[in-house]
């Protein structure tokens, strides 16, 4: 297990590298860059600047400079803010997106595992349809649609209610305390929370049919127990698998979210760095995103091994 | 000859689906004896499976059946949930067709033949060990304490068999009904299991319910044999005299089917022409008709009955005692 672990971590340098080298290329050669929009200023100052941070050098070379930056744990200063480095803005903006998007998860693990797991019980019954037609419906309804609708409800209608308001009426921007983290976190959650939904409540009907546990029912062992030891451990491997993909899509799901709860997280900076042609701050971000996405999915995989014996390598 | 500990009357299972109702088991009874082995023969969807999953009462939710499976004077089909479910394993255990896929993948040996014996017994942890290991002796399986601490993929086909037959032995119940327990095993892992059972109907009380489309597992090893045909016991008999003289064509086509030594390599082994019957409009008749060499008019026009020949019962026209 150790010996496994070991192999798929070094695999991990390779494919990072591969990650940074294609990003490096794609927004390189994107029209435009990051002092364009600085159209009044004095040509030698550009040239200058362009000096500054190494882009007067020929591609290959710049692109070693921020390879040996980057062993030192050096992201490289910002292109744009120009008195922040790429480390402070991360350290400042990923323990946000970092809290939301955990948040969100758990939220839409907890809940969308207890969907699924209802509606398979209840097969085919006025239950299961109307779970599988709320979560369908949240699958299909955009974030940045819910999202407006979520702020217009509970930070504005129920706001003018006297009394409740108080209570129940949200603050719809900001970051703070948890009353401000409510409403970004049902935001980003909703959609995963379909999504685990629908795949707990298949595989948890697919397990239900299955041979064994036909046959641990035929030993007479109580419902809850055929449940629990039989069917729900196999019922979320499919589940646990998702959990890579599912946080990916909660952080990128974060750029939309942040911008509309106008979060200091990092997705705001992701979308504002790649219109402004930030060259370092989206490829900071990319190369924290690109890391979290292939150690989650590593830790998913270890996860698997754990829960299903059968995919268990090196014992 | 011992009172039956399990008699069925006149059971019948039907199957509601889309395109129609289709009727598995049509009036079947028998009974079951302590110490006595009875062997089910039939082909796929003769019903011999459904018979038996009834008497568990485990059958499809779109199933619906009626007649008596009768216990202890209770008749199971009528029976609560809960209260079928402290026989099930306990009193009555059902060995599970396809050993492969019957065992729990994501659990150990040891906690798959725990289970049954917390639940049904109420034994602790270090009282079920001692009594799986001893189990375990019973069904051959070398090495157990570090078996118990397996995966089911981790053993072959046969350990696999073994271990649900121990897990049936487990709380000792009256009747043990095995579901083709050799059909995916090989030859010699085949005669190996089947030893088991043997010793078992030595050693045990037990009744025994072995269920096969294959004669020869049940030859010498069962007392009584009820073949049947179109969800329809169509010949119940002692087993030798059913070896000797079947009364029923379709029993005597399936002893001409058998392969033996004696016959000659190269040569095509008789089979049964045409097709099992079509369980969702069977015909007024009997079933086996469109298959049968001794086909008459009076085959297309009324079913036969199960009559008695002596001791053997037989649903044909032209059965003849001997």
């Amino acid at each position: 297990m150790f010996a496994y672990c070991l192999r798929r971590i070094l695999i991990l340098i390779p494919t990072l590298f591969i990650i940074i080298a294609l990003s490096f290329l794609l927004i390189y050669s994107a029209p435009g860059g990051p002092f364009d929009a600085e159209a009044a200023l004095d040509p030698q100052i550009i040239e200058n600047l362009r000096q500054t941070y190494n882009l007067d050098k020929p591609l290959h070379q710049q692109f070693g400079l921020y390879l040996g930056r980057l062993m030192q744990g050096d992201l490289g200063p910002s292109m744009i803010y120009r008195d922040f480095t790429v480390n402070e803005l991360l350290g400042a903006s990923l323990p946000i997106s970092i809290n939301l998007g955990l948040k969100s998860l758990l939220l839409a693990i907890l809940l969308g595992c207890s969907i699924g797991i209802a509606a398979a019980l209840k097969r085919n019954s006025k239950l299961d349809y109307g779970l599988m037609f709320v979560s369908m419906s949240g699958i299909a309804v955009p974030s940045f649609v819910v999202a407006p609708l979520l702020t217009l409800f509970f930070g504005i209608y129920l706001k003018e209610i006297p009394g409740v308001g108080s209570y129940l009426g949200l603050p719809v921007a900001g970051w703070g305390g948890l009353r401000n983290q409510i409403l970004p976190i049902i935001a980003l959650a909703l959609p995963q929370i379909a999504i685990i939904a629908r795949l707990t409540r298949a595989s948890m009907i697919e397990v239900l049919s299955s041979n064994y546990v036909r046959a641990a029912r035929m030993r007479g062992l109580p419902e809850r127990n055929v449940i629990l030891n039989h069917a729900l451990p196999a019922a979320l491997l499919p589940i646990i698998s998702y959990l890579g993909p599912a946080l990916a899509g909660v952080i990128t799901g974060s750029v939309i979210i942040e911008q509309i709860f106008d979060l200091p997280g990092v997705g705001r900076y992701f979308v504002q760095g790649a219109m402004n042609r930030d060259y370092t701050l989206v490829l900071g971000i990319i190369l924290v995103f690109s890391t979290t996405v292939l150690l989650l999915n590593l830790i998913v995989d270890i996860l698997y091994g754990y829960l299903d014996p059968r995919v268990r390598v090196d014992e | 000859m011992l009172d039956p500990i399990l008699e069925v009357e006149s059971l019948n299972v039907s199957f509601a689906t889309p395109d129609g109702t289709v009727n598995a088991v049509n009036d079947v009874s028998f009974k079951l004896r302590r110490k006595r082995c009875l062997g089910v023969v039939g082909e796929s969807g003769s019903g011999k499976s459904q018979t038996f999953l009834a008497v568990m009462a485990s059958l499809a939710s779109n199933a619906s059946c009626s007649g008596k499976v009768l216990l202890d004077g209770k008749n199971l089909l009528r029976l609560p949930k809960a209260e079928i479910r402290q026989i099930r394993g306990n009193r009555i255990a059902f060995i599970m067709q396809d050993a492969l896929t019957a065992l729990t993948p994501h659990m150990r040996i040891g906690e798959l033949l725990m289970e049954g014996l917390m639940i049904h017994k109420k034994l602790s942890r270090s009282e079920a060990t001692r009594k799986i290991l001893n189990v375990l002796d019973v069904v051959r399986i070398p090495d157990a304490a570090s078996r118990i601490n397996m995966y089911p993929h981790e053993l072959s086909g046969g350990m696999r068999q073994r271990i649900l037959i121990a897990q049936a032995l487990l709380c000792e119940p009256d009747i043990i009904i095995a579901d083709e327990p050799t059909t995916a095993l090989d030859v010699t892992v085949q005669a190996q299991i089947l030893d088991i059972f043997d010793e078992l109907k030595r050693d045990t009380d037990v009744a025994l319910v072995l269920i096969t489309h294959d004669l020869g597992v049940i030859a010498g090893r069962a007392d009584e044999v009820m073949v049947m045909y179109g969800g329809r016991a169509v010949e119940k008999s002692e087993m030798r005299a059913l070896y000797v003289n079947p009364l029923h064509p379709y029993t005597a086509g399936l002893l001409a089917a058998m392969p033996s030594f004696a016959s000659n390599l190269g040569e095509a082994l008789p089979a049964i022409a045409g097709q099992p019957p079509d369980l969702q409009s069977l015909p007024k008749g009997c079933a086996f008709m469109p298959r049968c060499s001794k086909a008459a008019q009076i085959c297309t026009d009324e079913r036969p009955l199960l009559k008695s020949y002596g001791d053997r019962k037989a649903a044909c026209h032209f059965a003849e005692g001997s």
